[in-house]
């Protein structure tokens, strides 16, 4: 574009001043005002770039999802949500970085609409992938504790002896031992499975460690064992729920999020277990009666939600 | 100008006071011309805000005669950007008593984007250390601590996302 290598030599030495001043340390003034006086084009250029470089800085500090009591807002907000979420994300992401540089709790909030996925790579390399519907906190000051208030999240954890990555779900305490493994938060407890390395779960009284292929619902009624193949782990990404012997009332609840409407159980299906799988990509329309089938019930309208009922006799 | 103590806001009127002349030339020196006198007067309308203790008085009020240039100057290129825009009739809005409010705010969800998809571009770490920097204030030699790596690095690192914000190229130097 016919620039000048006098410009482009005067750009570089503007850009090294402006990365040196911006330092809130920076006590070099007498002789950054001697380059600024040396010649007309240093100034011009020099405050085009501090100009430039104000403005981004300011447009970044509008950000809604760096303050955790607007994101919670975030639902009468004046952005687009999709937006606030992509912000928080990607700040996120940034953020956990930044972790031990204040005494005060730094807060974040993760949040997914209804259907929508996230990935979010924390700061130690740790990977979250959130499910729709599913709200994560973490804090600045303490990278590896996350608690997951509601939903799904798959967690791939960098292990570190040192530094155990712990996941509060309610009452209960997820500890990695190095690890892929899902949480869900349910009504009254968590259910974890585990496809690589190990995860020990601590719900008061009751620990059990989980390896590869393992699975536990955490409700009032203790810790439940079960197993899942390793590979469904987290098919639900791909938007297929699979089940191996889980109970009903659980089942809804998956399927709650998945289908974005309230999933309910008869008192009468409540303790029935199923095993299979579904992909919830399907219309609507046709969901419900591929469900019946599959789950062997009858699902009656409730307003939004849907029960779940014993199927009636033809 | 250092191992002063920790001096209260009002201790810091009395520097500013003192410093004024100072001030003046230097606000005048960086490029304020006849108006280093109302840069001034700004820093002092601010410092009546400070919060806090400041532990170098004479760097702090520098500092702020710094950002109050700078302020400025891109106060008065947004004023002739808006005065150009709306001199000609093209530009004209098509309904002119839509809410400024709206569209201000558009703008600077847009420029957000576009600052957030450049530092995307450019990648952690130097993404995370320029927004610790700029953003939360952290100094260059606390991020080197922080980050674990040398001055030298974080500065590099810094010069990255600036040229990127700044559409420079990339690492000339």
């Amino acid at each position: 574009m016919g620039m000048s290598a006098t410009t482009r030599i005067i750009e570089r030495d503007a850009l090294d001043w402006l990365v040196r001043v911006n330092d809130p340390d920076f006590d070099q003034w007498d002789a950054w005002e001697a380059w600024l006086a040396a010649d007309a084009r240093h100034a011009e250029i020099y405050w085009r770039l501090a100009e430039a470089e104000g403005d981004a800085v300011e447009a970044l500090k509008t950000a809604p999802a760096r303050t955790l009591p607007t994101m919670r807002a975030g639902r009468g907000f004046v952005l687009p949500r999709r937006a606030v979420i992509a912000a928080a994300v990607g700040v996120l992401a940034l953020g956990v970085a930044w972790i031990g540089w204040s005494a005060r709790p730094q807060p974040w909030l993760i949040e997914t609409a209804p259907g929508e996925q996230r990935t979010v790579t924390l700061a130690d390399g740790s990977q979250v992938v959130l499910d729709g519907a599913t709200r994560l906190t973490l804090d600045r000051r303490k990278p590896r504790q996350v608690s997951l208030e509601a939903g799904r999240a798959l967690f791939e954890v960098e292990h570190d002896d040192a530094r155990p990555f712990l996941v509060a779900v309610g009452d209960t305490t997820l500890t990695d031992l190095g690890t892929v493994f899902d949480v869900t938060r349910l009504q009254d407890g968590a259910r974890v499975s585990v496809s690589e390395g190990s995860v020990q779960v601590d719900a008061g009284s009751a620990r059990t460690v989980l390896n590869p292929g393992d699975s536990v619902v955490s409700s009032l009624r203790g810790l439940e064992r079960g197993s899942v193949a390793p590979e469904d782990v987290d098919s639900w990404r791909e938007g297929r729920l699979s089940w191996n012997d889980e109970r009903m009332t659980v089942v809804a609840q998956d399927l709650g999020r998945a289908l974005n409407r309230p999933v309910t159980v008869a008192p009468g299906l409540a303790d029935r277990r199923f095993s299979g799988s579904l992909t919830t990509t399907a219309p609507t329309a046709d969901q419900k009666s591929r469900l019946e089938l599959l789950l062997g019930v009858t699902i009656t309208e409730a307003g939004e939600g849907w029960r779940l009922e014993p199927r009636r006799a033809p | 100008m250092n191992a002063s103590p920790d001096i209260p806001a009002a201790g810091l009127e009395a520097v500013f006071i003192e410093m004024r002349p100072a001030l003046i030339r230097r606000a005048s020196a960086m490029g304020a011309g006849g108006d280093a006198e109302d840069v001034v007067q700004d820093v002092w309308l601010k410092i009546g805000n400070a919060d806090g203790p400041v532990a170098n008085p004479q760097a702090y009020l520098l500092r702020m005669v710094y950002t109050a240039v700078l302020d400025r100057r891109r106060g008065a290129r947004r004023t002739a950007a808006r005065d150009a825009a709306w001199a000609s009739p093209a530009n004209l809005p098509e309904d002119a008593v839509e809410p400024a409010d709206a569209e201000r705010r558009l703008i600077a969800v847009q420029a957000l984007a576009a600052v957030e998809a450049r530092l995307a571009a450019v990648g952690d770490p130097a993404a995370a250390i320029f927004r610790r920097h700029r953003i939360d204030g952290v100094t260059q030699r606390r991020l080197a601590e922080e980050f674990g790596m040398g001055l030298s690095t974080i500065e590099k690192h810094l010069r990255k996302v600036y040229a990127a914000l700044l559409d420079l190229e990339g690492d000339g130097a």
